[in-house]
């Protein structure tokens, strides 16, 4: 809603014939609700990562950084390299498919188009766990892919495709699509055909123009994109946990046997914040990213 | 080098975009291509360029066929109605654009572009981004970009559309200058008259698909060959008459209530009682009482005041008549007076009918 | 060409997994073969037999009732606030309102269990609409404000200056204008809640387990086809409410 800021034309500035209190009729209720259900619990699981955890459970009286240092420990470091890794091969993963998706539909009636993203975005609006438990019937030692490749002689004993970082790269990838397709799919659609003409007229062939106009020009979208896709692979916790288990533990899964097994709070308050951390420096660089994408729109804008 | 394009096709749908289409463009010729809207001339330009491909005919330069040849080997340089400049390129990789396609080394690369950014006067320029530059400079890039890869042909695309009045009037002297500078085969693709007759050597105008006249501007002016010609190239007076009589090189031509007047065609004479179309202009109608072939007596309707002229809107029996005077310091008539109006035989443009 | 295949290679693995739930749902063995000839209706009968599923279902619907209703009528004022008012701080205030959607929902989650064990709210029905207004009301505010933002307020003036009171006219006049934004707002916000997973596996107890829990733990346990039943209904009540979103416009790709 970043062009709300800019009032519509007609909207009356308080404090001149409207009571100074009118607008706060409207926006506290919503203001109490987040403070009460949003902003407080975030702040109380901050001020936990603080205390140190004891057989008693949290002490409150004392105050520590063991936590945060604890997050350093080669186990919790190994597996949020790992989560790292597995969220980096499902964006570049995300990123080489996406995009000759978006080239192709963009140029689809109006019509088809809105078909094609309304299946690209299923997957978004479908249950996590059902879609997961759909993976499974594909990808399970007696799913589909191995019951067809044992039915053709390909291999004698299944394939593991799931329960491993396959599955979970399989299942991300599938489940965030959208949320590179979607900017990408606007960006090029956006684009002035006539940029492709000129580069053509001017002697490009085509993996030219892709590559020194078609490509720059969509990039900060692609790359805004990419980062939304990152974070939310960094941050994903049913399809790691349903498709990758406990052999490959992801950042989130570990987060939920600290809370809910270990009962270690302030520990898994630290990792809490630890996420919302980078997840907001990531979100930060997107919105930059496709900052400086509507900077070239403008000027395309004023070269017309 | 020249242009030929040979009986050109190209529908879209039901639309006859260009409708059998033939023409030819001399060496270094500045061509244009002049039509109202929605009359093929863009299509016709990008068919030329290749974006689009032709149902049939051919198109050659200097004698060799390039219809099938694709738009990145053509080189025709293309300058479009948005400029289509590349906003994420400075000025100079804007220009750079086409010599980096044709793999030319860095240091003829910039020499080139810095020629180029010369000629059309923008040197400074080349490190700011298309965004950072007016209007005018912008086209100005966009033609040093199709100037710099010396294509065989430069197509103009209503240039000078997105300009203000008075730059229109710059640019227009500039594109002239450096049209004749490089000494290019130009076609310039334009909806103003005005443009088209201050440019081109020769023009094609254009309607519905077809190309209804070529000509030189005053071979379209004086002598246009449709009266589609004539009235988009200026205003007329139009009446629908039937041969009476003929006098050596002259007819004596009535219309449907009996007005009767003195025309002198060129070319072959029509037979008596053939229909004929014949186009006046206004600042053919003379205001005074000269001994002209045609006299009458008019009634002045309206008159328009419109500094160095006056239009004057004039009833002469049923007929409206359009009738344009220089201000020469008389005093300007006023509505409802009458006065005496006529032309010579020769002024009148006759058109075969049918 | 290539590019058209690839695009329809990849459209058909975005519903293969969905496609295959359907279809194995409807087969009455209890794991995948080849050739998937018989037809029947007995995973659907476990479903309905396990009640578990049913509870667990209608507690889904509750929940996403109730939060869905009450984020609706949060947004829809704050929606209306924004847009009609000018006033400091406005940009600060729309930027917080639309700040759940930048906490990952494992953080929110923690957060939650560990705040309402401290209220003694664990493992109560409350809890979980609490979270689940605070995850939806981005969403539903969003659809509105945007509808809102295309009634013009002339209208308003118009109704005020024929003599209706403010709130006469907000009821009257502007509610009815952007119904479809709030239509699609509420309807979006029941699709986030009903479908939302990771949150509620993280705060809530075992009396309430919300219909896609039940699935998650069903998954982690075992795996037969009377999850296909469960699963193929909720397809179908998603792909309804989407085909109604997309219909009245609650889905169109807006520039954030």
């Amino acid at each position: 809603m970043s062009g709300a800021d800019a009032a519509p034309a007609g909207s009356v500035p308080v404090g001149r014939g409207t009571a100074r209190w009118l607008p706060s009729i409207f926006v506290l209720p919503l203001c109490i609700a987040l403070a009460l259900a949003f902003l407080w619990p975030l702040i109380d699981g901050t001020i936990n990562s603080f205390h140190p955890f004891t057989r008693a459970g949290i002490d409150r009286e004392s105050w520590t950084l063991a936590n945060y240092a604890k997050l350093w420990d080669s186990f919790y470091a190994g597996i949020l390299m790992r989560t790292i890794r597995v969220s980096l091969i499902v964006t570049l993963l995300t990123a080489a498919l996406a995009y000759p998706v978006a080239l192709y539909i963009v140029r689809l009636s109006p019509r088809v188009q809105a078909i094609y993203l309304l299946i690209y975005m299923t997957p978004w609006l479908v249950n996590v766990v059902v879609k997961a438990f759909g993976w499974t019937l594909l990808l399970g030692n007696r799913g589909v892919i191995n019951n067809v490749l044992q039915g053709l002689g390909i291999t004698d004993s299944p394939l593991r495709l799931m329960l491993n970082e396959t599955g979970i790269v399989i299942g991300l990838t599938h489940g965030h699509f959208i949320f590179v397709l979607l900017p990408l799919w606007a960006a090029l659609g956006g684009l002035d055909p006539n940029l492709r003409w000129a580069a053509a007229n001017l002697g490009a062939r085509a993996w030219d123009i892709f590559r020194r106009v078609t490509l720059p020009l969509t990039l900060p979208a692609l790359v805004a994109g990419l980062i939304i896709n990152f974070t939310m692979n960094m941050t994903a916790f049913a399809t790691p946990a349903l498709l990758g288990g406990a052999r490959a533990r992801v950042v989130s899964f570990l987060a939920y046997e600290t809370n809910l097994v270990d009962l270690n709070w302030p520990l898994g308050s630290a990792m809490a914040v630890a996420m919302l951390a980078i997840s907001l420096l990531l979100v930060w660089l997107s919105q930059r990213a496709a900052a400086s994408g509507s900077r070239r729109v403008m000027f395309e804008g004023a070269a017309r | 080098m020249s242009l030929d394009l040979k009986s050109l096709h190209k529908r879209f749908g039901a639309v006859r975009a260009i409708d059998d289409v033939s023409l030819t463009v001399g060496d270094g010729e500045f061509f244009s291509l002049l039509g109202p809207s929605g009359c093929g001339k863009t299509t016709l330009l990008r068919t030329i360029a290749g974006i689009l491909q032709p149902d049939s005919g051919t198109i050659a330069l200097d004698g060799r066929d390039i219809t099938g040849v694709p738009v990145h080997a053509r080189n025709t340089a293309l300058v479009f109605q948005s400029y289509a400049l590349f906003p994420h390129l400075t000025v100079f990789e804007n220009v750079a654009f086409g010599l980096r396609m044709r793999r030319e080394k860095e240091a003829a690369i910039k020499a080139r572009v810095d020629e180029a950014l010369a000629l059309v006067r923008l040197d400074g320029m080349a490190g700011r981004f298309p965004a950072q530059i007016s209007g005018g400079q912008q086209q100005r890039v966009a033609l040093a970009r199709a100037l710099v890869v010396r294509p065989a042909l430069l197509l103009l695309d209503e240039p000078l559309s997105n300009l203000d009045a008075r730059l229109r009037e710059e640019m227009r002297t500039e594109i002239r200058r450096i049209q004749r500078a490089v000494g290019i085969t130009t076609i310039l693709v334009t909806h103003d008259i005005h443009e088209a007759f201050a440019l081109s050597d020769r023009i094609a105008v254009m309607n519905q698909g077809r190309a209804e006249q070529i000509g030189t501007p005053a071979d379209i002016y004086l002598r246009p060959a449709t009266q589609f010609v004539a009235e988009f190239a200026g205003q007329v007076n139009h009446f629908a008459t039937r041969v009476e009589r003929v006098d050596g090189a002259r007819l004596e031509v009535a219309t449907s209530d009996g007005a009767r007047f003195w025309v002198a065609p060129a070319g072959p004479l029509p037979a008596i009682g053939s229909e004929l179309s014949v186009i006046l202009r206004p600042e053919r109608v003379r205001l005074d009482n000269g001994a002209y072939a045609n006299r009458f007596t008019a009634t002045v309707e309206d008159v328009t005041y419109l500094g160095g002229l006056t239009i004057y809107r004039l009833t002469l029996g049923a007929h409206r008549l359009l009738a344009q005077a220089q201000n020469l310091g008389t005093p300007a008539l006023a509505p409802g007076a009458t006065v005496a109006v006529g032309w010579e035989a020769e002024d009148g443009v006759c058109l075969v009918r049918g | 060409m290539i590019l058209r295949v690839f695009n329809w290679a990849m459209a058909a693995l975005m519903l293969a997994p969905l496609v295959l739930i359907v279809w194995m749902s409807f087969t009455p063995a209890a794991f995948f073969r080849l050739p998937l000839t018989e037809f029947s209706l007995r995973w659907y009968r476990e479903a309905f037999n396990y009640p578990g599923f049913f509870n667990s279902f209608l507690l889904s619907l509750r929940l996403a009732g109730v939060s869905a209703t009450i984020a609706t009528i949060l947004a829809f004022l704050a929606a209306y606030g924004l847009v009609r008012f000018r006033f400091p701080g406005k940009g600060a205030l729309e930027g917080f309102f639309m700040s759940p959607l930048l906490v990952p929902g494992v953080v929110y989650g923690i957060a939650m269990l560990q705040f309402v064990n401290s209220l003694g709210l664990y493992n109560t029905f409350w809890a979980l609409v609490m979270a689940h207004i605070a995850i939806v009301v981005p969403y539903a505010l969003r659809t509105i404000h945007a509808q809102l933002r295309a009634v013009p307020e002339d209208l308003e003036w118009a109704a005020r200056t024929l003599g209706a009171t403010r709130t006469r006219t907000l009821l009257k006049v502007t509610l009815p204008l952007c119904a479809r934004g709030v239509l699609s707002g509420f309807l979006l916000a029941f699709l986030i809640s009903f479908a939302e997973v990771t949150v509620v596996i993280f705060m809530t107890g075992p009396a309430y387990q919300t219909l896609p829990i039940r699935i998650y733990n069903y998954l982690t346990d075992q795996i037969d086809p009377t999850v296909a039943a469960i699963s193929a209904m909720l397809i179908g009540l998603s792909l309804v409410l989407i085909l109604i979103l997309d219909r009245i416009g609650g889905l169109r790709p807006t520039a954030k």
